[in-house]
């Protein structure tokens, strides 16, 4: 096993070289740059000539492979660059948007999993029965409920119509140490509105997997013995059901700070989603070559991880 | 903790469909439609899909009117004779876009999620299957696809060759298969330890053979709420990137793109034939997909009984 | 361990490991914050008025570009009692913090580095030497008393205002007006400012770094400073100085150009001679902005200015305004009936002086012919539309003008006409299976509703039209460097001065130094182009942009459809604050200091 995950560490390296040639390559067969981003078509007052310093002090006037080049230096050096727009250091813009990106989405996948993987086993263990029927309709009900659409009802209803929760940011305005109760406040409405709409691919996986197992064979022989139906449940079938709910898991790892877009927008929430959104919209490739880096390495990560996981849950499984 | 040291029962064969069930008069094909017809839920979506179907096919006769003659004089206006279910921004009738929205959303939602099933199904067993470096070379293709930003890589293309909804859905068709390939390959690294198999390849029955008679039937519960959920997903990126500017493209209806017109509190509160139908239709189309699904799994497992 | 329980014991390891992320997640702390200089609240004066500085009085604004305010039915104003007797006096209440939005990814610098929607902030912070009047029309002092302006045109001398303090105490003087324009020239400050102050002498020289002072800028004496110009600019005031902050060259004079130019350094501190000064700011959440009680203006009633990141939806902002986090915020056109209706708020709508048009892209052989163009004025029902599909929300045009005393008299009206339209394009023979690209860069439903409801109009004339939507950061690459688009449905304006359309309509002016992008030509326009910006006589002027609106509408490069609105909300507790409404793209003066929320919180 250790030679195993040595050897995709190593191999790693490359694709993760090619995956950051393959983007740059993408930004800059997308129409405009960052200097075109600065000039709003509706005002006469600035023209791409006014802006040709800018663009030679932030380097845009070299071509894109001797860009890319530099890039490899600075991340050679241990870090990511520059962002165009604030000058910061990508590091830094992307470690002050982690914490929010991870509040929201670490929450919501934290709910799903326990509530999705519970709600499953339920409906497994009755298939085709009321409650079944019942958690399968909501369950794709709410799936078929656009982000968007969720996020506005839920203000309309829980923040406006019954003032419980607050309308958008992180804490109360202007108040920079936010208690953590508070904070907890503030995350209920994205959070959950974000962990809602994954509860339901949880349960269906859960539920699909575990209606394999039950009926193997051995589940019989288990209930002809006697045992209590829990323990037939969480002993035996769960355990043999978990293999798909590893993978799911294992790609559900790099959205942890892939973001989420339309609900960081709608709640005003600073976070990593919104970065990588307006990074794109403004062209302001270091930032995306970051974030991309990093979601990159979360990948490949997350997908060893699921690799082992497999051979641990299932010992039969080998890679050699 | 004590019973944990029993041994366990291991996992027996799940055995070949052919030969496990006892002879019947009946050819396989025929049991499984009749399994399939009994599954009560799964004929209510395989109706509803073929309404669906039929609806889309036939828009111009069920629309009763073109889906884009504006009408100036009835902007935003509620359901009333003419106009069974209202009108939209522009005056037009919020029915026929309903339906010809069927065209769009079933299109873009089967289109790429059978494209990813596909090539994930094909890939992720090959690579679960044979392992070694066959596996190892498609799960790092899978893992440089994964790498890929999909909005940079929409927003690339559609800049390439032109914005429609189809060229945008063919991109996520051709880059979403990767979760469903590592879900089967997860499963068949495991499948493929398991006695029946093992006992399959001493007799010497082909690969293929043993992929698509032993081991696929084995996956389609995942497999199942896989593409079910992916369908979900599809209809939901194609109105979500309406949000982006990149959906589909003005005049053209869909029903994520329907209901994203409508995303504000007042038509929320007040004008319900605007997000009400489109919404339903989306979660009626998804429901039916899985209960279909649920029925396949069903009718396709020798041992589920329904009597 | 028996193999099969590490399934389980995995599951928990990886939900355990995501539970700490989570945890380290929320307890990460907020940078430390500053001990902010808070002032101690101000006890509420009842000879409050007294303060109002007598600097300025403000201009009612002509009747028809005043505020169309739609009073709320007068449900339940329910309002403390000592608050409302106040507010029925008329006799501003002191303290109190006034809650506006804060755009997202904001760029706090006030020297023009990248500044595209910020500039509002900039005018709660600083003044410029001039500024504009509420209808954009007349030009009014600000940090400058008053000026002259040489007979030739080419030298102004402004008299500065006196005993004017910056937040930290140090007096204003011509020294730092000097500064501030020189920053704006300094190449590695990269400023948009520089290229329209080229028109001072010596600018250009400072600018490519030949000679290291500007010839055109004199410090008099601490009062007084004049600008030589290298040629008479009439347009000077209005569309160039007035848009500009006056920095403290105390505080700036030591930081390298290359460091200013980066928003970091904008981000600790600034310090302004504005009504409110820095007091915190967290990236992304919220800047606050406390009283500065030596304003020149005179002492602010309100406490602090908050201006506060909410959703970035407009349904989002108008959520966070009824519910009273935001005490103004701009909402659809869709929500004003719901909004309406809502006991604490008042809503308006206003002009904003931006005009929509299509953009007909003259360079293509079968866009040659101006019987085409005028087909689509024709064919286009450019009040119909307005009405019905923008609900109202506009002002049907006829001419590139964005507000009344600009528009030229008798031009021809181009009133709806599809038979009209329809033989005009037969008259010029145009090819019936010609499909032209109709393209835009909004992504709002309106504008969406908009451009489906034109392509239907287009097709009865006879003229197939595909719709494009752009990525609106594609609009340089797609309109300039491709120059891929047949018709282009955009929005252009907020310019007191009609020389602002030299840029669109010069035929020199072409990309990348200019933005005429139909590539129209047309020797007399650029004469009157040119002549135009040189004429210091108003009447005389307002001839030669009369004979350019008269040539663009007969010739139609643009198709002007109308003068967009906006339609906003106020919560009722805010008293004095019309100025706030209108459009925040350009510094202007919001007189924020004269702005009161009646129940003083």
């Amino acid at each position: 096993m250790a030679r195993y995950i040595l050897r995709r560490f190593l191999i790693s390296i490359p694709i993760l070289l090619g995956v950051t040639i393959v983007t740059f390559t993408f930004i800059n067969l997308v129409p405009g740059d960052y200097i075109d981003t600065l000039i709003n078509p509706e005002l006469s007052s600035t023209t791409r000539a006014d802006l040709e310093p800018l663009r030679q002090q932030l380097g845009l006037d070299k071509p894109a492979p001797v860009r890319y080049v530099l890039w490899l230096r600075e991340l050679a050096a241990g870090n990511l660059g520059f962002s165009l727009s604030t000058r910061k250091p990508v590091t830094e813009e992307i470690g002050r948007r982690l914490g929010p990106t991870l509040k929201i989405t670490a929450t919501s996948l934290l709910f799903a999993i326990l509530v999705g993987t519970l709600l499953g086993i339920l409906s497994a263990m009755r298939p085709y029965s009321v409650l079944d029927l019942i958690l399968t309709i909501l369950g794709f009900t709410w799936v078929s409920i656009p982000v968007f659409f969720a996020a506005m009802a839920a203000l309309y209803l829980l923040a406006l119509k019954l003032p419980l929760f607050p309308v958008a940011g992180t804490g109360p305005a202007g108040q920079s140490d936010v208690p953590l109760h508070i904070q907890l406040y503030y995350l209920v409405l994205p959070a959950g509105i974000l962990g809602l709409e994954r509860v339901a691919a949880f349960m269906r996986f859960t539920r699909a997997s575990m209606l394999e197992v039950l009926r193997q064979d051995y589940i019989s022989v288990a209930r002809a013995k006697g045992l209590q139906e829990w323990r037939i449940i969480a002993r035996h079938a769960f355990r043999n059901a978990v293999l798909p709910l590893i993978t799911i898991i294992g790609l559900s790892l790099p959205g942890l700070i892939g973001g989420a877009v339309i609900i960081e927008s709608i709640f005003g929430w600073p976070g990593l989603g919104t970065l990588s959104l307006t990074a794109v919209t403004q062209r302001d490739y270091p930032i995306i070559m970051g974030v991309n880096f990093i979601g990159a390495v979360l990948v490949l990560g997350s997908n060893l991880l699921a690799d082992v996981a497999y051979a641990l849950a299932d010992p039969r499984i080998r890679y050699e | 903790m004590t019973d944990i040291s029993r041994p366990l029962p291991t996992a027996p064969a799940a055995p070949d469909a052919a030969t496990a069930v006892p002879p019947r008069t009946a050819t396989p094909r025929e049991q499984f439609v009749r399994r399939f017809r009994r599954h009560k839920l799964a004929m209510f979506g395989f109706i509803v899909m073929v309404i669906l179907v039929l609806a889309a096919i036939f828009a111009p006769l069920v629309a009763g009117q073109d889906p884009y003659a504006d009408n100036l004089r009835l902007i935003r206006k509620a359901p009333q004779a003419g106009h069974i279910l209202g009108t939209d921004g522009v005056g037009r009738d919020v029915w026929a876009r309903l339906v010809y929205g069927t065209r769009v959303s079933l299109a873009v939602g089967l289109v790429s999620v059978s494209m990813y099933t596909l090539i994930g199904i094909v890939l992720g067993s090959l690579a679960g299957y044979y392992g070694g470096w066959v596996d190892n070379l498609i799960m790092r293709f899978t893992d440089i696809i994964l790498c890929f930003p999909t909005f940079l890589l929409i927003l690339t293309v559609v800049s390439i060759v032109s914005p429609s909804i189809f060229n945008v859905m063919a991109v996520i068709g051709a880059f979403g298969w990767p979760p469903m390939c590592r879900l089967v390959r997860g499963q068949f690294l495991s499948l493929r330890e398991r006695d029946f198999i093992l006992a399959a390849q001493s007799v010497g029955v082909p690969g293929g053979v043993i992929i698509r008679r032993h081991m696929l039937p084995n996956v389609t519960g995942p497999v199942a709420v896989s593409a079910t959920l992916g369908l979900a997903g599809a209809l939901l990126t194609e109105a979500g990137l309406s949000f982006l500017g990149l959906g589909v493209q003005v005049p053209e209806a869909s029903w994520g793109n329907m209901l994203f017109g409508a995303m504000s509190i007042s038509i929320i509160e007040n004008m319900w034939w605007l997000w009400l139908p489109p919404g339903l239709m989306i979660s009626l189309a998804v429901l039916a997909i899985n209960f279909i699904g649920d029925g396949l799994r069903d009718a396709l497992d020798p041992r589920m009984t329904l009597d | 361990m028996p193999a099969r329980l590490r399934s389980l014991s995995l599951l928990s390891a990886i939900l355990v490991l995501m539970l700490a992320v989570w945890l380290s997640a929320c307890s990460s702390p907020a940078a430390a914050p500053a001990p902010a200089a808070q002032p101690t609240a101000a006890p509420p004066q009842a000879a409050a008025p007294t303060q109002a500085p007598a600097a300025k009085a403000t201009e009612a604004p002509k009747a028809t570009e005043a505020p169309k305010a739609t009073e709320a039915p007068k449900a339940a104003a329910t309002q403390a009692p000592t608050a409302a007797a106040k507010a029925a006096a008329g006799s501003p209440v002191t303290g109190g913090t006034l809650k506006l939005p804060l755009g997202q990814n904001v760029d706090l610098n006030p020297i023009g580095v990248r500044t595209i929607g910020a500039d509002y902030l900039m005018s709660v912070m600083y003044d410029g030497l001039v500024q504009t009047s509420a209808n954009w029309e007349t030009v009014e002092p600000d940090l400058a008393e008053k000026w002259t302006i040489s007979p030739d045109g080419t030298k102004y001398t402004f008299n500065l205002r006196k005993g004017v303090k910056w937040h930290d105490g140090q007096p204003f003087t011509a020294a730092d007006v000097e500064f501030t324009y020189k920053t704006f020239v300094t190449k590695a400050v990269t400023s948009r400012f520089a290229q329209a102050l080229f028109a001072i002498k010596g600018a250009k020289d400072f600018y490519e770094g030949t000679t290291d002072k500007v010839e055109g800028i004199k410090v008099v004496d601490d009062n007084t400073i004049e600008f030589t110009l290298t040629q008479p600019n009439s347009a000077l005031l209005t569309t160039v100085l007035s848009l500009h902050s006056i920095i403290p060259k105390h505080v700036w004079q030591d930081v390298k150009p290359e460091e200013l130019a980066k928003p970091g350094t904008w981000e600790k501190s600034q310090i302004g001679t504005g009504p409110f000064k820095w007091s915190k700011y967290e990236p992304d959440k919220f800047l606050e902005l406390v009283r500065f009680d030596d304003a020149w203006q005179g002492k602010p009633y309100l406490d602090k200015v908050l201006f506060v990141r909410v959703g970035t939806t407009t349904d989002a902002q108008a959520i966070a305004l009824e519910k009273g986090e935001l005490d103004y915020a701009t909402v659809p056109a869709t929500e004003m009936d719901r909004l309406g209706k809502v006991a604490s708020l008042t809503m308006g709508e206003k002009a904003i002086y931006n005009l929509r048009f299509f953009a007909v892209n003259v360079d293509k052989p079968y866009f040659k012919d101006k019987r085409v163009r005028q087909a689509l004025a024709y064919g286009i029902d450019r009040v119909g539309l307005c009405e019905a599909v923008l609900l109202s929300v506009c002002q049907p045009t006829n001419t590139i003008a964005p507000s009344k005393g600009l528009m030229a008299a008798n031009l021809p009206e181009y009133k709806y006409d599809p038979t009209k339209a329809a033989a005009l394009l037969k008259e010029a023979g145009w090819p019936a299976n010609q499909e032209i690209e109709l393209s835009f860069y909004y992504n709002d439903q309106l504008s969406k509703d908009y451009i489906a409801a034109v392509q239907r109009q287009l097709d009865k004339i006879g003229m197939k039209a595909k719709v494009v939507q752009l990525d609106s950061s594609a609009v340089q690459a797609y309109y300039y460097q491709d120059r891929k688009f047949d018709i282009m449905y955009g929005g252009f304006g907020i310019a007191p001065d009609l020389n602002e359309f030299a840029q669109q309509f010069v035929s020199t002016a072409t990309w990348p130094a200019g933005a005429n992008a139909t590539l129209y030509k047309n020797t007399r326009v650029d004469e009157l182009f040119a002549k135009g910006i040189q004429v210091a006589d108003p009447a005389e002027r307002k001839k030669v942009y009369d004979e350019v609106q008269t040539i663009l509408a007969d010739e139609l490069p643009w198709v002007p459809l109308h003068l967009l609105e906006i339609t906003y909300g106020f919560n009722k507790r805010v008293q004095n604050a019309d100025a706030i409404a209108r459009n925040w793209n350009r510094p202007y003066q919001w007189n924020i200091e004269k702005v009161w929320v009646s129940d003083g919180k």
